[in-house]
């Protein structure tokens, strides 16, 4: 094979493969929700509901973004889920790229949107942003409704790590 | 003198006594409610068969007017004087009531006669005359007018009715006291009344009742935005459902509390979107608050008697290809067929409602 034509596949291959990986954010629905979530117990935990048409969300994000930047070796994982129709993950992935978002990413996958509501948070109606912080234990610490700057979420943050298992 | 003078006098004296008897028996058995107790509940129908709960306006002064009998001469001037003194009565938000024991059909013709424009309620049988104390032993109610706080407590009695300026005499009664309507405080609760109250329209600043002339069989209250899409998505929808069941006896109202969104820029995007329904300005997310809202477009449906009887989204879709649950059009056609709501509670997504801090 000639070099040049290697050098194309090789091209080709990898855009493939970008594209692919780009294309694949990982559905969720409410039982992959609590599988995650126990995955991480013995670690604080920022769960944050948000979507591409929601603009407090977007305003909000840079701030969950240096949050896991921040904590995430101190004992804190910071879980972002778009809840989008997966028709629009193109506009999630866009997003999040030009966040430079490195944490774990999800969408809400297609289906009832109420019993995956309820699954998060009984409590939660479906407003967003929501940003639900879990304590060690995995049981709810802070429940924040609405859009918060860095200093509120990092002062909720380092409560819940102070807070005794 | 003659006999037949003699004859005369005795019965001139027994009607004296016997009149004096009356009006000593009937204050003796009558014993108004006194101030500061809770007002009793009640549910009786108007001269247009429409049935009024007392409790359903909570949140609203009251004035309940007890007289005697319909198309009596001082009923007719009290009447008549306090429907000359409605428009007042209307600026201040208070809610009035004539009531005697005779029926619907006998408040119809008093009213249609007198062109009144209050509901005259039909206590027939007197049950409500007698819970308020005012029961005569002739079967009819005495002359006492009621003012109803806000929280439903009897603010004042008055029992020396001038029939002839009754509603200047009320509306003195009423400045002396603190409108209680900025000190209520109420939460919407499903099953439980919503109290009337009032915010300006954003289109033209004029402060709107949410249940207006209150002759809706249904009240669902809307709270929407103007930049959020998901609010937007539903403009559409909005507007066609509102279209076909104000149609059916419905009354619709949008209510716009979010902080970040001023008056002009409600009123154009209802404009805009062809909104057959008021869009009011709640500045301060105060009624925000009272139904405890979250998002945009989160509705509130009262039945006729203004109790919550459904809380939640338009339908299950963003996208209206796939609607699979059309719930705010099925809570309509339950409560006009005289049912249930299929759900009283239903969740979707929705743009956070943005509240002062």
């Amino acid at each position: 094979m000639p070099a040049h034509r290697f050098g194309s596949v090789v091209v080709l291959l990898s855009i493939a493969l970008l594209a692919q990986a780009a294309a694949n954010v990982p559905q969720l629905d409410g039982d992959g929700f609590k599988k995650e979530l126990a995955k991480r117990k013995g670690k604080v935990v920022v769960v944050n509901l948000w979507a591409t048409w929601c603009a407090p969300c977007r305003a909000e994000f840079p701030a969950l973004v240096k949050l896991y930047n921040t904590y995430r070796n101190r004992g804190v994982d910071v879980l972002v889920i778009s809840v989008d129709d997966v028709a629009d993950e193109a506009k999630v992935v866009e997003f999040l790229q030009q966040q430079r978002a490195k944490m774990p990413v999800f969408i809400k996958k297609l289906g009832d949107s109420e019993s995956f509501i309820n699954a998060i948070d009984r409590d939660w109606r479906g407003a967003i942003p929501y940003t639900i912080v879990y304590d060690r234990s995995g049981q709810p610490f802070a429940r924040m409704l609405g859009e918060h700057t860095f200093a509120q979420f990092e002062a909720t943050v380092k409560k819940a790590l102070a807070k005794r298992k | 003198m003659h006999r037949w003078q003699k004859a005369v006098a005795v019965v001139i004296v027994l009607m004296g006594l016997f009149a004096g008897a009356l009006w000593f028996t009937g204050n003796l058995f009558a014993n108004p409610l006194p101030q500061g107790r809770p007002a009793p509940d009640f549910t009786l129908p108007d001269q247009d068969g429409k049935r009024h709960r007392l409790s359903a306006y909570r949140g609203k002064t009251v004035v309940l007017a007890f007289y005697p009998a319909d198309m009596t001469p001082g009923c007719t001037m009290e009447m008549r004087s306090l429907n000359a003194s409605l428009p007042q009565f209307k600026e201040m938000g208070v809610q009035v009531f004539g009531i005697s024991v005779q029926d619907v059909k006998s408040k119809r013709e008093f009213c249609d006669k007198e062109g009144l424009q209050f509901p005259l309620l039909a206590d027939v049988g007197g049950k409500v005359a007698r819970q308020y104390g005012v029961l005569a032993p002739a079967g009819i109610a005495q002359r006492v007018t009621f003012i109803i706080n806000a929280k439903g407590q009897i603010a004042s009695v008055i029992t020396n009715v001038n029939v002839a300026a009754h509603g200047e005499q009320v509306l003195g009664m009423l400045k002396e006291q603190p409108t209680a309507q900025a000190a209520v405080s109420w939460k919407a609760q499903l099953g439980q009344p919503v109290p009337d109250f009032q915010l300006p329209r954003a289109d033209n600043g004029k402060m709107e009742s949410v249940y207006g002339d209150r002759k809706q069989k249904a009240t669902v209250v809307m709270f929407i935005a103007t930049r959020c899409p998901i609010s937007n998505d539903y403009n559409e929808r909005m507007r066609t459902i509102a279209q076909e069941y104000t149609a059916k006896g419905v009354r619709f109202v949008g209510i716009n509390s979010n902080v970040i969104e001023p008056t002009p820029e409600v009123a154009e995007h209802a404009k805009q979107n062809g909104f057959p329904f008021p869009v009011l300005k709640d500045e301060g997310n105060k009624i925000a608050d009272r139904f405890n809202a979250q998002f945009t477009p989160e509705i509130f449906v009262m039945d006729a008697n203004g109790v919550l009887r459904y809380h939640g989204r338009i339908d299950d879709s963003q996208n209206p290809a796939n609607i699979t649950s059309h719930d705010l059009r099925d809570t309509l056609d339950a409560l006009l067929a005289g049912k249930n709501p299929p759900r009283a509670e239903t969740k979707a997504f929705g743009c956070t409602i943005k509240r002062v801090r």
